[in-house]
């Protein structure tokens, strides 16, 4: 039997998954409006458990059955079929077989849309659904179910007269008829055409998510001015069987698939209408074949809208694509506005300051001097003394100036692309225009970044054109070559190899850096004029201390004497995480040279994992004495769910909620602990 | 009209202004005021003599030295080295700024422990440590520089003793091209012994061997010989790491550091021979960044820099006491610093000026303190102004050294201020009183007594 312990999860996340989530009551509360009518209920059920016994049978990955992503077509297909075919050993076995089919058609397009990074939404279950509509039409034996026009009958079955009494108090209660068809829409989403089960699904709704729910009532409207202003003829009934496509456009566009955000949510007073006319263009056409729509005019939408937003250069800006999909328009919302917060721009390749010590920043990006146009992203660094000099004596000399002849690194791995190493160095005052770029290097670090590090010192440069280089490495010397009167180190990220090709914006990693009498210490960072930043030396202990190498394993025992171990693993998108046993909790955690950052917790809030997140969220592997860090989780995270039910309503547009955290290290213990030296 | 001040007459061969064998003539310039407060009113308030510390100049030297190196090597750290200025305000002002302890005695560590500088943060050097010393070290889990085998085996028996693990790095002494060769401290390089040190420690297996050091000599003129010690003291560690698979946390290199000071008898002034932090750190870092470690076991680099990081932060102003001629017909100055305050007259030929604008003329003068001691000579024979008696002067540059080993001789040792970084004078050591010396003295009771 545990071997089956899966199943309950995997059962009602299938429910739930419909409205996209994973939350469990959610998919309770669905799993009991299902058996409203019993025999749609326990068709449903058999088609869900049909499809996962079978997708755990063939062997397929646990967690995707666990999160219900194989289930909930097949439940669709299910509960359709119970709906319109009288019941009967006849419908049991092809529930069965079309539940095993669904499974086997998700599972084909999970496949096809995978590869564009899409999801397979409810394709399957429309395609199956269509499919067994057609064919039934010579199945003989199998007659049309006429329960659905006798409601109270079940119901009297069901629960006797109270529960007669109170469905007919829900359909009496004076909702205004708006409200009313948006209750059949979601209640339609199971086949349950009746106000009593939309006012249910929408408490699960709620349950689920604050902004789901906001959003499903905004898509709603939406179409419902949409349908006034065009004069459609619109009746509650007719409008439910295809309602349901304009909030689940909604939630998916509004806010699951896409950050939900302002944007995001004024997006909908184009897409809405978008989906309204391709819902009855749709119907026209399959009316031929007397099919229903469904929900495909939704899959459409949907699909089209996602792959068209890929083709932006910025997945981040306005409509921001989740690249860490959690089955919660909040929990998406959070982390990635504390994911934009911590770590702003993804820096794929962590590039790292090519030098030691502590320089200035005498001009950042779109600086006043040359950092225009195509060159706006580059870095002038100098070397400045406690009085903002940049030189000793009157500066008269190259010598003179602190920067003049250090030593400059590599800033991340790479080839050694480009080099120049013969432009004479310019006496103090007097500029190289023929040569710009005076001597230069350029390091591949990717197919498309590259830096470049010029006005470096004549014949200074160590590697040679095809050289690998290891991060730190020592590559040149400063000099003054090339486009410079005084010594600096011209630094731009760029992705094409040429010398002075066109700079890109990219973050430096790991940057500590003091700005108007602030010191932080940045994960990524695009420090500005002005700024003094260096590298903090990463300590080899607490290096050593959190590598975290793939598959290993950490044991130690709690207070109780039970036994926990942390095990070091990767998910398919090669994120890394810490999974605790035996409570099952995960950690995800990003590793540089010299930082840690912990981004996601998943599990028991009550384990010894979580802990860890929280106190490890954030390591620095450099540090001094008194060393600061800050740092903010996502308020999901560290409140307790009734303290966010608020926010959530507003979090598209206004976060009031915090979840700053400081870190400091108060008093270093030791720079030579024992456990590391033998 | 106001009384001109009188002028002793003196009588000089003209050379207005034409350059000669011995250069263009040199005008005395006096210094006034120290970080913007003027050094009379310091003498008014403070008495004579004094010694004065600028806080801007200290902390902005070790800037100056810790910016050198820490933009040639990632990993930087100084200590102060106590023997050279162990004043409370100097050497907290240094450890505000980062910088370790690094003693030579159970007294500099006690000092340094009372300062509030961790333990792990103190490098106890030197060939005088007692039992109880190293007891003290190894359980504040301090950083012991073994100096011989005699102290190598205490420690392991400590170690044993105590059941705990000593932190210890062994000292190093190597032939780097200088003369005169320091070969009294630590193991020899070139003859073993530094092997046989290194292999007893690994195989004693109870002690923590994480650093070399060596301390080549002091007031270092040459970079080259820190080349040398570096890149000797790489080579051991590479071999470390080779035969016992032992990775060494850190290289100290010492102090010797040459402040700006001339030394007597050398040819051209201090300030323009003595290399800079720059040309230090180059030679170093290099030496270090350009051996076989292995760059992720680059080890960090410790620096016991005293007198290069405080001379020049140092003052001695006070008072012409008396003027008079010399058999041979010199002039001498009486000033009221003897030898006994200015320990490091015996080395340098001090920088010693007015500060006030007192004449245009200036004679060869033998400086002499206030000692009845026919050593006591401050400068032998110095171009020097003609101060009369009640006028100021000042010496540059005594930071380092003098308010260590001054001693009390004849008169009681001055009073001593801090000037902080926005020039206000803070008292950081009275002076001594008759009480101070007579507290520490006991009279047997029949000697209590006398009748004169």
């Amino acid at each position: 039997m545990k071997k089956l312990e899966w199943f309950p999860q995997a059962l009602v996340n299938s429910y739930a998954q419909v409205f996209f989530s994973n939350n469990k009551w959610f998919g309770i509360i669905l799993l009991l409006l299902t058996f409203v009518d019993f025999y749609v209920g326990i068709y449903g059920l058999l088609s869900v458990s049909a499809a996962l016994l079978t997708g755990y049978i063939i062997g397929l990955s646990e967690y995707p059955i666990r999160q219900g992503y194989y289930g909930f077509n097949s439940l669709l297909v299910g509960v359709g079929l119970a709906i319109y075919f009288q019941p009967g050993p006849l419908l049991l076995f092809l529930i069965l077989i079309s539940g095993v089919l669904t499974l086997f058609v998700s599972l084909a397009f999970e496949g096809i849309l995978g590869k564009y990074g899409l999801p397979f939404l409810s394709l399957p279950f429309i395609l199956v659904f269509w499919l067994l509509r057609l064919a039934s039409r010579q199945f003989e034996a199998l007659g049309l179910n006429e329960r659905g026009i006798y409601v109270l009958n079940e119901l009297y079955l069901l629960g006797g007269n109270q529960l007669v009494s109170l469905y007919e108090w829900w359909n009496q209660f004076p909702f205004p008829s708006s409200l009313k068809t948006y209750f059949l829409s979601l209640g339609a989403i199971f086949f349950q055409q009746n106000i009593f089960a939309g006012v249910f699904a929408a408490i699960g709704l709620l349950i689920y998510s604050r902004i789901g729910f906001t959003l499903s009532l905004l898509g709603f409207y939406i179409a419902y001015a949409f349908y006034l202003v065009l004069g459609v003829p619109f009746t509650g009934i007719s409008y439910s069987f295809i309602g349901f496509n304009y909030f689940l456009t909604a939630i998916a566009l509004g806010g699951f698939f896409i950050i939900p955000n302002k944007s995001s949510f004024a997006s909908l007073l184009i897409i809405i209408p978008i989906v309204a006319v391709l819902s009855i263009s749709l119907q026209e056409i399959f009316n031929l074949f007397y099919l229903p729509v469904h929900s495909f005019p939704f899959n459409l939408a949907v699909l089209t809208f996602l792959y068209g937003l890929k083709f932006r250069m910025d997945n981040r800006i306005g409509l921001s694509t989740i690249f860490w999909q959690q089955n919660s328009p909040e929990k998406n919302l959070y982390n990635y506005r504390n994911f934009m917060d911590r770590f702003g721009k993804d820096s794929p390749i962590p590039i790292y300051l090519p030098f030691f010590g502590e320089w200035a920043i005498t001009q950042g990006h779109k600086g006043s001097y040359t950092h225009k146009d195509e060159w706006k992203h580059a870095w002038d660094f100098e070397i400045k003394d406690e009085e903002g000099k940049t030189f000793k004596d009157e500066g008269d000399y190259p010598a003179d100036y602190y920067c003049f002849d250090k030593n400059l690194l590599a800033p991340a791995y790479g080839t050694i692309e480009n080099v120049v190493n013969d432009v004479d160095d310019n006496p103090i005052g007097k500029r190289n225009l023929e040569k710009n770029w005076g001597n230069t290097i350029v390091i591949r670090h990717s197919d498309f970044l590259f830096s470049q590090l010029s006005h470096l010192r004549k014949g200074s440069i160590v590697p040679q054109i095809g050289d690998k280089v290891k991060k730190g490495d020592i590559i040149a010397r400063l000099g003054n070559s090339g486009n410079s009167p005084f010594p600096h180190l011209h630094f731009q990220l760029q992705s094409t190899p040429h010398i002075g090709s066109k700079t890109i914006d990219y973050p430096i990693s790991d940057v500590w850096m003091r700005y108007q009498n602030k010191d932080s210490l940045l994960s990524v960072a695009t420090p500005p004029v002005g700024a003094m930043v260096s590298s903090l030396n990463p300590h080899s202990a607490l290096k050593n201390a959190f590598s975290f190498v793939i598959g290993e394993q950490l044991k130690f025992k709690n207070k109780e004497e039970q036994q926990i171990t942390w095990t070091v693993k990767k998910d398919y998108s090669l994120n890394r995480y810490l999974e605790c046993e035996p409570s099952g909790s995960k950690a995800y955690f990003k590793l540089d040279e010299a930082m840690l950052h912990f981004t996601h917790f998943e599990g028991d809030r009550r384990s010894t994992l979580y802990r860890f997140y929280l106190a490890a969220y954030k390591i620095s592997f450099g540090f001094t004495n008194g060393l600061e860090l800050r740092d903010s989780f996502p308020i999901n995270m560290v409140f307790h769910p009734k303290k966010i039910f608020l926010q959530d309503f507003i979090a598209p547009f206004l976060r009031y909620l915090r979840g700053n955290t400081d870190f400091a290290i108060l008093k270093k213990e030791t720079d030579f602990p024992s456990s590391l030296l033998n | 009209m106001e009384k001109l001040p009188f002028e002793r007459p003196t009588i000089q061969k003209i050379s207005a202004g034409i350059p000669s064998k011995h250069g263009i003539s040199r005008k005395l310039e006096p210094l006034s005021h120290i970080d913007g407060l003027s050094i009379k009113s310091l003498i008014n308030e403070y008495g004579s003599p004094l010694f004065i510390l600028s806080e801007s100049s200290i902390r902005k030297t070790y800037k100056e030295a810790y910016r050198a190196f820490s933009s040639r090597y990632p990993n930087v750290q100084f200590a102060w080295s106590y023997k050279t200025n162990y004043l409370n305000a100097v050497c907290k002002a240094f450890h505000q700024e980062g910088v370790w302890a690094e003693v030579v005695s159970g007294f500099e560590y006690d000092k340094a422990a009372a300062n509030g500088v961790p333990g792990e943060s103190i490098i106890f050097n030197g060939p005088n440590k007692s039992k109880e010393d190293l007891r003290k070290a190894i359980q504040n889990s301090s950083l012991i520089h073994i100096d011989h085998f005699d102290e190598l085996y205490e420690i392991i028996h400590l170690s044993r003793e105590m059941d705990e693990r000593p932190k210890v790095a062994i000292r190093i002494n190597m032939d780097v091209g200088v003369y005169p060769k320091w070969d009294r401290f630590g193991f020899n390089f070139e003859n073993g012994e530094a092997w046989d040190a290194l292999n007893r420690i690994k195989a004693s297996k109870n002690l923590d061997l994480i650093g070399l050091h060596t301390h080549i000599g002091t007031y270092m003129m040459t970079t080259e010989a820190y080349k040398i010690a570096a890149s000797k003291l790489a080579q051991l560690a590479v071999s470390l790491e080779k035969k016992h698979g032992h990775v060494i946390q850190y290289i100290d290199i010492g102090g010797g550091f040459a402040s700006k000071n001339t030394v007597r008898g050398a040819y051209y002034p201090g300030t323009d021979t003595t290399p800079s932090f720059d040309d230090f750190a180059e030679a170093i870092t290099s030496a270090l960044m350009s051996s076989e470690i292995k760059p992720d076991h680059l080890p960090m680099l410790i620096l016991e820099t005293g007198r290069a990081l405080i001379d020049d932060a140092g003052y001695l102003a006070g008072t012409v006491l008396a003027n008079k001629r010399l058999s041979d017909g010199r002039r001498a100055t009486i000033i009221d610093t003897g030898v006994n305050l200015l320990f490091t007259a015996f080395w340098y030929e001090h920088d010693i000026r007015p500060i006030e604008p007192i004449s245009d003329q200036m004679e060869d003068t033998t400086i002499y303190g206030p000692l009845c001691m026919n050593i006591d000579v401050i400068r032998g024979n110095v171009m020097f102004p003609l101060l009369k008696k009640g006028d100021h002067y000042v010496v540059r540059r005594v930071g380092a050294y003098n308010t260590t080993q001054w001693m009390q001789f004849i008169n009681l040792r001055p009073q001593i201020v801090m000037l902080d970084m926005k020039g206000k004078a803070h008292l950081v050591r009275k002076g001594e009183t008759l009480d101070t010396i007579n507290s520490q003295e006991i009279t047997p009771e029949h000697l209590q007594n006398f009748n004169l």
